[in-house]
């Protein structure tokens, strides 16, 4: 095994508490048996000198980063998710004030975020800190996780649009500016746009054109969730569509930031397919509109002519989004036309 | 409590039963899940599990420890099934690819929590009481209690063995009947009520256990005392109704769901030999984690309560109750083309149906029963669509819910009519016993044609209905006018473009009452002017 040598106050803590810490590691071992020893040290040479200093609450701190560093070498989490080690080595640098005034729970729960954000944990952990230098020093460790909530939102959880745009609400304007990266605008502003409507940008006033505003989705093979072109069934809502490819049924919640995809049981809906264009559609017009395979849509409020869609195969329209799926793709292309309340 | 090991009849199965299963309710996705996971505190306890988690665990109890039911015959699928085809009458077996269940325990369970009613058929040594005692069980009662509790049907069971006697020094001291008081019955007051043969309970004696059962009271010398809501579970030998005695048609009709006790399968014969030898009985063995108290059932109905039905699958089961009750052949005037018009003049589907009335009698769905749903039958499909929703865990009723449901609740309800020259089509003729897939192919075919006419997009009340449902409150004399006119014209489509179909009648009959209402309005708005 390759040693690792500490120094400073993380030696200080680790030859306190040996034969304790050596315990917990054996412990460790037998429940989960792929915890491998070297990695564990350099995980441990790595984090603790980060969190470790002569403050009371800093011996709890590191027990706690100790514990997440077992914890993820055995099951191999640092490989899986980079976010991790970036969470323990740099993240935890600068968050160290916070992570004291909440040693017991505040670890723990930064690294279930990194880890349930998956391919934007990484993401997630090294914008946190320029966010959490905009919290006042005395906040509650309770506003840290808000503003990490709207973070990750604006990272690309669109799971958590509603709980995002609340929690918004109760931060300080220079927390929410730097979480949704705002610039200068005004932050109550830019939030009632998002409220209104998630595929707006906060930034700008409402663009009441048709534009496209999300391409969604993607092949398997390069990392998109969906193996064969995937068919957009006629239901949901303005951020929620469903969708079937390859015989299997996913739920797909998006907006502007992006979008989340999981599987799903049959949701009972039908698809929209094009039909051929002539008096009788005009006459006998379906609700809701309908579509020629050229990309032209005929809706009660006018034409929209779309021609990036020639040969579309799905679409629906919830409100003033419209969600198309073309046979020969497999990625979902999102228009919306601004609401502005 | 430490895990116990796996072969514990006590051990209660971990949780999540259902991976991926949201909690009961809606449940978007929230900050503390973001920050939820396996980096928790060592010492913190678990959180009590969500109630339709406990009902899970309450169900892979039961049937990993103490009923040896190993079927999945409500199939449930996220991707299509895997098929095969055996010879001889030529019957598919479907692997089903998503958590499915056992009709024998699931629809009990569904019972309980819902507060419903259901009647156990099957032959003796079934499982039958054994199963009613289960339920009392997690319902938090002990097995004495119980035992003592459930009421066996015997001919000659009197009204005060049912529900108590009057006190017998009141009855000689009284000088009116209300001041004689009554020592009811114990098991009235229990929110599990258990009848052990009830086609075995005499005629008058089944009047009274009627009014309980329907009305929630007793009554007795003019004295009556309030029964709380409860989970009924009956039991009978005979689903016709027979034994000493024939059950009376309002009971059966009062009964929620049936349930039918599956035989036992011997390949399975080893686990009923280990009970036999280690003398386990699971009901002395049901582990506290999964008894419910009192609070807990009423959240537990509370919740089931508010699990969403969507539109698009209430549409499905309004065009599906529609196709059963019309018979255009029935009456001249259009509120009266039902089959209980038929049945008042003492007439059978059968003899009426014989004419010719433009519909293909193979495929209508109205030609295979000799009545339609029920008010009662409707409600009854709406909540155990919507608990088992809930028991799944998910956020609402789908369409596979209802369509696993619906047979059960149909099953004693719908009176098929087994002259209809569907059932003497190409393999049909084992519907006409086997009633769960006759009424499952008819839900199928009443949703293929439901999505042939469109009807998701093509409804022709859709608009009609959302512009009512703002209300009359206000609306103008003018707007009315509108109103009125634009019902009249969906009328003169429907009438030049379709036949009276099922589903057409009923669009139609709404479509007349929309028009009564604007109407009674406008006239009423005339007068105030």
């Amino acid at each position: 095994m390759d040693s690792v040598t500490l120094d400073g106050a993380a030696a200080a803590w680790l030859d306190a508490r040996r034969p304790a810490l050596n315990e917990r590691f054996e412990r460790a071992r037998r429940r989960t048996p792929a915890l491998d020893a070297t990695e564990a040290l350099t995980r441990l040479a790595a984090a603790l000198p980060v969190v470790a200093g002569p403050e009371p609450a800093a011996a709890r701190l590191c027990d706690v980063v100790y514990d997440l560093v077992l914890l993820h070498a055995g099951r191999g989490a640092f490989a899986r998710n980079p976010g991790l080690a970036v969470l323990l080595e740099e993240t935890f640098a600068a968050l160290r004030p916070a992570l004291l005034a909440a040693p017991a729970s505040l670890p723990g729960a930064l690294s279930n975020a990194v880890e349930n954000l998956g391919t934007l944990g990484k993401a997630w952990a090294l914008s946190l800190p320029a966010v959490a230098a905009t919290l006042p020093a005395d906040a509650p460790p309770g506003a840290l996780l808000d503003a990490g909530a709207v973070l990750a939102w604006r990272l690309g959880e669109a799971r958590l649009r509603e709980r995002a745009l609340e929690r918004a609400r109760t931060l300080p304007v220079a927390t929410v500016r730097a979480a949704l990266d705002l610039g200068p605008a005004d932050v109550s502003v830019a939030l009632d746009r998002l409220a209104v409507d998630a595929w707006n940008d906060p930034l700008a006033a409402p663009d009441t054109a048709w534009r496209r505003v999300g391409v969604l989705g993607g092949f398997s093979g390069f990392g998109g969730p969906f193996d064969a072109p995937p068919r957009v069934l006629d239901g949901g809502g303005p951020h929620l569509f469903h969708v079937v490819s390859a015989g299997r049924f996913y739920r797909v919640e998006a907006d502007r930031y992006g979008a989340h995809v999981r599987p799903e049981s049959n949701p009972g809906l039908s698809t929209r397919e094009p039909r051929k264009g002539g008096l009788l559609n005009d006459l006998f017009a379906p609700t809701g509109g309908w579509a020629e395979a050229n990309g032209t849509f005929h809706f009660s409020e006018g034409r929209l002519a779309l021609a990036d869609e020639a040969g579309l195969e799905t679409w629906t329209r919830i409100g003033p989004v419209l969600v198309v799926a073309r046979r020969d793709s497999h990625t979902l292309r999102v228009y919306a036309a601004g609401r502005v309340g | 409590m430490p895990p116990r090991p796996p072969h514990d009849p006590r051990q209660v199965s971990q949780s999540p039963t259902l991976p991926g299963a949201g909690a009961s309710g809606p449940r978007p996705f929230d900050v503390a899940d973001l920050y939820a996971g396996p980096a928790t505190r060592a010492d913190a306890l678990p959180a009590s599990p969500a109630l339709d988690e406990k009902m899970r665990q309450a169900y892979f109890w039961i049937v990993n420890h103490a009923i040896i039911t190993p079927y999945y015959d409500l199939e449930f699928n996220e991707t299509p099934p895997t098929t095969m085809r055996f010879g001889g009458a030529g019957t598919e077996v479907r692997l089903p690819t998503a958590q499915s269940y056992s009709s024998f325990v699931l629809l009990p369970l569904l019972t309980f929590a819902s507060r419903k009613r259901c009647l156990f058929i099957g032959g003796p040594g079934r499982g039958k009481t054994a199963s009613a005692i289960l339920m009392g069980l997690l319902a938090g009662y002990s097995l004495p209690d119980l035992r003592r509790a459930i009421q066996h049907g015997q001919p000659q069971m009197t009204v005060a063995d049912l529900l108590g006697n009057p006190l017998p020094k009141d009855l000689m001291a009284a000088a009116r009947s209300e001041d004689i008081r009554i020592a009811w019955r114990k098991w009235l007051t229990m929110r599990v009520k258990i009848v052990d043969e009830y086609n075995r309970i005499p005629t008058r004696t089944q009047s009274a256990l009627l009014t309980l059962l329907a009305e929630g009271y007793a009554e007795i010398l003019d004295q009556t005392m309030e029964s709380p809501e409860s989970a009924w579970f009956l039991t009978a030998n005979d689903d016709m109704g027979g034994g000493t005695y024939q059950v009376i048609e309002a009971l059966k009709d009062r009964i929620d769901i049936v349930v039918k006790a599956l035989d036992f399968n011997p390949r399975f014969l080893g686990e009923l030999l280990t009970r036999v030898e280690e003398r386990v009985k699971p009901e002395e063995l049901v582990p506290p984690e999964i008894i419910f108290t009192p609070e807990e059932l009423d959240q537990v109905y509370r919740q089931t309560l508010k699990v969403p039905l969507p539109r698009a699958v209430r549409r499905r089961i309004e065009f599906f109750a529609a196709q059963f009750d019309f018979c255009d052949l029935a009456a001249r005037d259009l509120e009266y083309k039902t089959k209980d018009t038929i049945r008042l003049a003492g007439k059978t589907l059968g003899s009426v149906c014989a004419a010719d009335c433009g519909r293909d009698k193979v495929k209508a769905l109205c030609s295979q029963t000799e009545n339609g749903f029920s008010v009662r039958g409707l409600m009854t499909l709406l909540g155990f669509a919507k608990t088992l929703a809930w028991f799944r865990g998910s956020p609402e009723v789908t369409l596979q819910d209802v369509r696993q449901i619906v047979p059960w609740i149909l099953h004693e309800k719908l009176i098929m009519n087994p002259s209809s020259p569907f059932f003497d089509g190409a393999g049909n003729g084992v519907l006409r016993i086997d009633r769960i897939a006759w009424i499952r192919q008819a839900f199928d075919a009443a949703c293929a044609e439901y999505d042939r006419l469109d009807l998701d997009r093509a409804d022709p009340l859709e608009e009609i209905d959302a512009t009512f449902e703002t209300g009359l409150d206000g609306v103008p004399e003018a707007e009315v006018k509108k109103r009125l006119a634009t019902v009249e014209a969906r009328l003169t489509e429907l009438s030049k473009n379709t036949k009276l179909l099922a589903h057409v009648q009923k669009d139609v009959l709404k479509l007349k009452y929309y028009h009564q209402r604007y109407g009674n309005y406008l006239r009423w708005l005339q007068w105030t002017q």
